[in-house]
């Protein structure tokens, strides 16, 4: 064994042979030092160098890795290898790789001096090298004193007690022989510093400077090495406490909530936590509160009671909540009908547990028993046509059609809800006599449905400057007379092809304006109905319609409707509008997104039904611009999209079935006039890119922009991104430019029915006739006035020439023949850019019973319909019931 | 029977000679037109046009007694000195039954009775612009020997002093030469020109000049003996050359013998000018099935101006099969077509602008087969471009990946070519469809393969014998097989030479020896990374291609490919 001194020696010239330390690591060893201990003085770290030199010609030389990484910031730390930093009484400072074990057992000095006292050694022993005992380090050559060299070999290192000395591995070699292992007397150590307690203290400084990312891996990294390491917990609950105090100031409630939490579940007393907390909760209860989001500010609540079930905040918090719906309650006292029902059903929803608003809020319910439906759009502007899908909705609500449907039952007057009591016809078809029911009012109750607001209907249907005008009709439609006050003449020029169609429709009343208003006295335009609702209120978010029957006034089958109030609220965000049922604030949903459906069938309080028609997703093109009837280019848009990606990845998020599937043309697959062995639109960039190429070449060469109208429904508010990325990317080289424009669904529904040019239109369809929907299919403005081009907006020719021969067609297998071609010819023609084929489901809470499983229309027989008043509970509150 | 015929006879030598009546003398004085003399016969090309002008004033025009006779005094100077002999002008301002109607209501039958004394009557009313402030003049001509009603002609004047001038410009568009056919002679016709051989006062009152349209009549009788003036359908007659009096004139026609001489009853030929107008074009195109019209709705209508103008669309028929085109939509003859599907035509005719202010129905004999035939070659077409187009793709990846001697890269791409549909596929297709029109067009007794559609079915079988060959891609094969062959080959001479010095055998020098091919081509063992594929690959043309590079020099002879014919490079992309 050889003992060495480590006493402080005078500097001793390097030799020029062994530089004792190379030139860079000194100086990173310096700037190490410098930054990682302030407190060693350079003197220091001379003389330890000095006494290296002595010793072994070398310096304890800091891993380059290492060497000033500590101070620069906790990633420099953490990539660092570990080590330690023993410093000795004599100032001397060790850098090490990490001593065992961790941390040092309690030093027994009197024990020590007592072996000590018996163990032969150095004066100026200081570090014991292990092992080589033949071989004497420089220093110790140079430095040590001959008693020293002459005891070495009888005292072997084995004599020191293990509890009394530490063995240690230099980060780097030292002198000629790479010595690294010495041992060193717990006596002679005045402090080591661990590498945990090193990144504890820069976690500690990282999360004094906001940094708490690099501050948790330094912790995790200690966690890591050694899991129990005293002062971990609690730097760890510090960094928690910081970290979710800053986001709660920079308004990132749920992350500042949630850490905030996890110390709680940590340390519950915690300094400070607590009222932190409560901090946090009461302002975003009283946040929740201001939005209107009462369940989300109750769950808050929830949430602090279950911290501090009697803070302050808390107690203040729910004083506000039962205020605000205690003055709800008040409000109610003095209104009637729907008003009063509104307010106390806005002072459940603030707070349910409100008692004595419970029975005053069934009361009111049984008096005006309300739906709340959530729709994509209400309709954007209310009257006797049919201009979007959600007209088609609420047409039938607000209008009776002559005819409820195309088939004998109507012909002969058997349903209720139609005003036509038999329809005669004659001449092949071409004449007809419809017979009026007699007692069917309008709801101004002015007088009964006559045979003059049919026939003005009719008429209206074919002047151009009408609202209503139907160009097919117009076409079609010969004459028009009033027989009698119930009877009204059509006489046709031709022989039409399902006649019963035409009559499906909403009849307005004739002594109102053409939108089907007359103005009151106290200059209110109000809507005149002959349906089972009225109009109340409409704005651009809501619809509110009232049932015509509330004043007692019996339907035609005596029994007076079960539903007297509904409210369409527009929720075009897809799970926003499941939240809203799934928490109760609407009983029905017009249409489930495809994703959500699993979700929603596995509900207890929710049922799903399904449309009947599936929805045709397609890109609608208007011919008028020159530009989308070029062949190439209509080509080059339809290669240009991935229609089964981008069903699959974002529609569907599984794969195509049979219900679901890409289209193969403009009708549903399941139609009778589906052309068959129509193979799918394929998906091929290269060829797209070609063809837009091309067709730039053959428009002359001027970039090509256009817009993308699309409708902000949910499920097509995921696609268009996609689709726009598909022709921005193979249309980049040709200079053709996208850009997409979102509009609402109704009100560019309405736009583009009523001829207003565009270029491409995302449209959501459906088709219950092959034969009578084609033409809406294939192009949404044929049907307008002529002045705005009607024919030019189908992009092909014939097309177009095939649909106004279906039109005049009268004999069905004609028409289907022209129907299959048409589809079939869509293929390569391509009027528009077919997309996919989706079933569409709609729910409804349990509240409600009457809506079926399967329909086509989602207020079919909503006459029929019950409701039970109900309100939502918070979970918790019942489970403590 | 005889005297019917004999009555015919006088009629139509009455209506030649009525073109040749005695008229003013051309030097008759202005003045002195108000009462026209009837003097010795002059031939047609003689006579001068007695004009009277039926000329109303609208009070809105706030145009006064003395004000007005200054406009027409100064106009006539202005005819007088513009136009002079051809015309004798006699302006009659009083209200008559012509004032009273309204331009668009007349009807020939209006003049029954008028202008016996008169060649031309022109009704001409002064009235104010409802779109803009100046005055507005309309007006119609009415030509007495031919009873043909002109169109409405319409001249805008920004204030009255310009008006004389004005009105000097719009006589001269209302004004209609009359002609008589008088043979034809290398299919062109002669005719003799009324006062073609007056010398007009300037340039600008010739009665007629090279580019001035005609319209041929038929002046024949009817059964009961009645006369007949009728317009030659779908014919004009334009101008070429004037030798004297007599005008040679091309035959713009859409009928195939307008001038026949299989009629059975005695008739002459005459025309009559025309010069487009501001009224529309409206046509009605319909089609007869059974015992119905049905009108030709959806269709698209183009016009190009004659002779050789370039066609444009100016709308589609609609509903009912009508279609209104715009005024001033050319400003001379034109040759409208109706288009079905995309290419065929139904109907294609020579027709002046603003001719006529009547809807003309025109009846048209659709062809839904031919049609469809077309579609389905229009759709075939695409497939063949699409596939050309691919193909192109992968040939200038093959001959990328030949150029860095990427073999394996290359068997691949010659798999996916393999894999595109097959030339065989298209040929048969296009040979099924015309097989299957002919079918059809035997079957039905109907016209399929028109001439459009045979162009089409020619124009695809071109596409395919050009396009869709497979010597480039067979050579690209051949080329691969060979190259890898030579790889193989020189890699293995390379491990036998490995070999040899393994085994201590003094190691020859490669260059030293002659019996070492292998040396010469061993740098290229090491295969080139794949030339990159060009990156306008979308738009690059096949070319011809070169020989493998590694067969070139390759011990064996390898015969190179024989490079694909340069026009395939007009691929149409």
């Amino acid at each position: 064994m050889i003992e060495l001194s480590a006493a402080p020696a005078p500097p001793t010239p390097r030799s020029s042979r062994e530089p004792m330390i190379p030139r860079d690591a000194a100086r990173r060893s310096r700037f190490w030092f410098r930054l990682i201990s302030p407190a060693i003085s350079s003197a220091s770290f001379v003389l330890l160098g000095s006494f290296l030199t002595l010793s072994h010609g070398q310096a304890p030389v800091v891993p380059p890795d290492a060497a000033g990484a500590a101070n620069v910031g906790g990633g420099d730390l953490l990539r660092t290898t570990p080590f330690d930093r023993i410093t000795l009484y004599d100032g001397s400072v060790l850098v090490v790789e990490p001593i065992s074990p961790r941390p040092l057992p309690p030093y027994d000095k009197s024990k020590d001096r007592f072996v000590e006292s018996k163990r032969l050694k150095s004066q100026r022993e200081l570090l014991i090298r292990v092992g080589e005992v033949d071989q004497l380090p420089n220093d110790a050559k140079s430095g040590g004193s001959k008693d020293a060299k002459g005891e070495k070999s009888k005292a072997p290192d084995d004599d020191l007690d293990p509890n009394n000395a530490i063995a240690v591995h230099l980060l780097q070699a030292q002198g000629q022989n790479d010595i690294r292992d010495f041992k060193v007397r717990r006596a002679l150590i005045r402090s080591v510093e661990y590498f945990e307690d090193l990144l504890v203290e820069e976690s500690n400084r990282l999360a004094r400077a906001r940094q708490f990312g690099p501050a948790f891996e330094c912790l995790l990294s200690v966690k890591s090495r050694q899991p129990d390491w005293p002062g971990l917990q609690e730097a760890a609950n510090q960094l928690l406490f910081a970290e979710g105090s800053a986001a709660l100031i920079d308004g990132d409630f749920e992350r500042g909530v949630r850490l905030l939490r996890e110390l709680l579940e940590r340390k519950k007393d915690h300094p400070g936590l607590i009222n932190q907390l409560a901090d946090a909760y009461s302002q975003r209860v009283g946040r929740a509160l201001e939005l209107g989001l009462y369940a989300r500010g109750r769950a808050i609540l929830h949430q602090l009671e279950e911290i501090a079930p009697k803070h302050e905040k808390l107690l203040s918090a729910q004083d506000h909540f039962v205020s605000e719906a205690r003055r709800r309650l008040d409000a109610s006292k003095d209104q009637t009908g729907a008003q009063k029902l509104e307010s106390l059903t806005e002072a459940l929803r603030i707070w349910p547990e409100l008692s004595e608003a419970k029975s005053e809020y069934e009361r009111a319910f049984a008096d005006v028993p309300t739906l709340d439906v959530g729709v994509i759009d209400v309709p954007n502007t209310l009257g006797p046509w049919v201009h979007s899908s959600a007209d088609e909705r609420i047409t039938r609500l607000l209008y009776r059609p002559l005819l409820e449907a195309d088939h004998l039952d109507a012909f002969q007057g058997k349903p209720d809800q139609q005003l036509a009591a038999k329809i005669e016809t004659t001449d092949l078809g071409r004449r007809l006599v419809i017979h009026l029911k007699p007692e069917i009012r309008w709801s101004d109750s002015s007088r009964s449905v006559a045979a003059i607001d049919v026939a003005r209907t009719l008429i209206d249907r074919t002047d151009p400057n009408s609202p209503r005008y139907q160009a097919r009709w117009a076409d079609l439609l010969d004459r028009v007379g009033t027989v009698d006050e119930h009877r009204v003449e059509v006489q046709f020029q031709r022989i039409p092809l399902h006649v019963g169609a035409w009559f499906t429709g909403p009849i307005g009343p004739a002594h109102a304006s053409e939108d089907g208003r007359i103005t009151t006295a106290n200059r209110e335009r109000i809507w005149v109905t002959n349906g089972a609702f009225r109009v109340v209120a409409s704005s651009p978010e809501l619809l509110d319609l009232r049932s015509n029957h509330a004043s007692g006034e019996a339907t035609s089958q005596g029994i007076p409707p079960r539903i007297r109030r509904i409210r369409e609220i527009r929720i075009p965000d897809g799970p926003r509008a499941t939240s809203a049922l799934l928490r109760g604030d609407i009983s029905l949903l017009s249409k489930v997104p495809a994703t959500l459906v699993p979700g929603l069938s596995n509900q207890p309080d929710i049922k799903l039904g399904k449309y009947d028609r599936p929805s045709l997703h397609q890109i609608a093109l208007d011919g008028r611009n020159f530009v989308l009837r070029n062949r190439n280019l209509k080509r080059g848009l339809s290669y240009a999209i991935d229609r089964k990606g981008i069903l699959e990845s974002r529609i569907l998020k599984r794969a195509s079935d049979e219900e679901n599937y890409v289209a193969d043309g403009p009708l549903p697959g399941g139609s009778y006039a589906n052309a068959p062995d129509v193979p799918p639109f394929e998906y091929n960039p290269a060829l797209a890119q070609m063809l837009l190429a091309a067709a730039r070449k053959e428009l002359g060469a001027s970039p090509i922009s256009l817009k993308l109208e699309y409708p902000d429904r949910p499920d097509v508010q995921l696609v268009v991104p996609l689709i726009v990325e598909s022709f921005r990317v193979v249309g980049e080289r040709s200079g053709f430019k996208i850009e997409p424009v979102p509009r609402r669904e109704s009100e560019l529904e309405n736009e583009l029915r009523s001829g207003r040019p565009f270029d491409l239109a995302y449209r959501v369809t459906s088709s219950s006739d092959a034969i009578a929907d084609l033409e809406k299919l294939l192009s949404p403005a044929l049907n307008v006035p002529s002045d705005k081009d009607p024919l030019g907006s189908v992009s092909s020719p014939r097309i177009l020439q095939l649909l106004l021969e279906l039109e005049r067609a009268s004999e069905f297998p004609t028409a289907k023949a022209l129907a299959i071609q048409i589809d079939r010819e869509s293929r390569s023609e391509l009027p528009i850019l077919p997309l996919w084929q989706l079933e569409e489901f709609y729910a409804w809470r349990t509240r409600l019973n009457g809506p079926k499983p399967n329909t086509d229309r989602l207020y079919q027989g909503v006459e029929g319909w019950e409701i039970r008043p109900w309100f939502a509970r918070d979970p918790w509150m019942a489970d403590k019931d | 029977m005889r005297i019917f015929i004999t009555a015919s006879i006088l009629f139509v030598f009455a209506w030649e000679t009525a073109l040749a009546e005695p008229a003013a003398t051309p030097s008759t004085p202005a003045s002195d037109t108000n009462q026209p003399k009837t003097v010795s016969p002059l031939p047609i090309e003689q006579q001068p046009y007695r004009i009277e002008v039926h000329a109303t004033v609208d009070p809105e025009a706030r145009l006064d007694s003395s004000k007005i006779r200054e406009i027409f005094s100064r106009w006539e100077i202005l005819v007088q000195r513009f136009v002079g002999a051809p015309w004798v002008l006699k302006i009659q301002t009083d209200r008559s039954a012509l004032t009273a109607q309204s331009l668009d209501d007349f009807t020939p039958e209006l003049f029954n009775g008028l202008g016996a004394e008169f060649d031309k009557i022109w009704i001409l009313r002064i009235g104010i612009d409802s779109d803009g402030d100046g005055l507005l003049l309309t007006g119609r001509e009415y030509d007495v020997a031919t009873r043909r009603l002109g169109p409405i002609q319409r001249r805008m004047s920004a204030v009255d002093v310009e008006l004389p001038r004005t009105l000097l410009a719009f006589s001269i568009d209302l004004f209609n030469p009359v002609a008589v056919i008088s043979g034809e002679e290398g299919g062109r016709a002669l005719l003799t020109v009324r006062g073609a051989s007056v010398a007009p006062a300037s340039p600008l009152g010739a009665v007629v000049q090279p580019g001035t349209i005609f319209v041929p009549l038929r002046v024949t009788t009817a059964r009961d003996g009645s006369p007949r003036i009728l317009t030659i359908p779908y014919t004009y007659l334009k101008v070429e050359t004037i030798e004297g009096a007599v005008a040679r004139c091309e035959f713009v026609k859409g009928i195939s013998d307008p001038l026949s001489k299989r009629w059975s009853r005695p008739y002459s030929f005459a025309a009559v000018g025309i010069k487009p107008s501001a009224s529309p074009l409206r046509l009605r195109f319909v089609s007869r099935k059974e015992k119905d019209e049905i009108p030709v709705a959806g269709y698209i209508l183009t016009v190009r101006e004659v002779p050789d103008g370039n066609p444009r669309e100016v709308g589609l028929t609609d509903r009912s099969g009508r279609i209104a085109v715009k005024p001033q939509y050319a400003k001379s003859l034109v040759v409208v077509r109706l288009i079905a599907g995309s290419a065929e035509p139904l109907f294609e005719a020579p027709m002046m602008p603003g001719d006529s202010d009547a809807e003309r129905k025109i009846l048209v004999q659709l062809l839904p087969l031919a049609v469809a035939l077309e579609t389905k070659l229009d759709s075939l077409r695409d497939q063949i471009v699409d596939l050309v187009a691919l193909r192109s793709r992968l040939e200038s990846r093959m001959k990328a990946r030949l150029d860095g001697e990427d073999w394996k890269g290359l068997e691949e791409t010659i798999k996916e070519f393999r894999a595109l549909t097959p030339r065989d596929v298209m040929a048969e297709k296009l040979k099924s469809l015309q097989d299957e029109a002919a079918r059809q067009q035997a079957q039905n007794k109907q016209p399929v393969l028109t001439r459009t559609s045979k162009a089409r079915l020619d124009e695809l079988q071109a596409l395919i014998d050009r396009y869709l060959d497979d010597d480039g891609v067979n050579a690209y094969a051949e080329a691969a097989t060979l190259g890898k062959a030579d790889a193989i080959e020189i890699e293995k001479a390379k491990s036998k030479r490995r070999g040899a010095v393994v085994g201590s055998k003094p190691a020859i020098p490669a260059a030293s020896s002659p019996s070492a091919p292998a040396t010469t081509s061993a740098p290229q063992l090491q295969a080139k990374p794949a030339a990159k594929e060009p990156a306008n690959s979308a738009t690059a043309t096949p070319k011809a291609l070169p020989a493998p590079k590694a067969a070139q020099p390759a011990p064996k002879a390898v015969p190179a490919p024989s490079p694909r014919p340069a026009p395939k490079s007009n691929v149409p992309f």
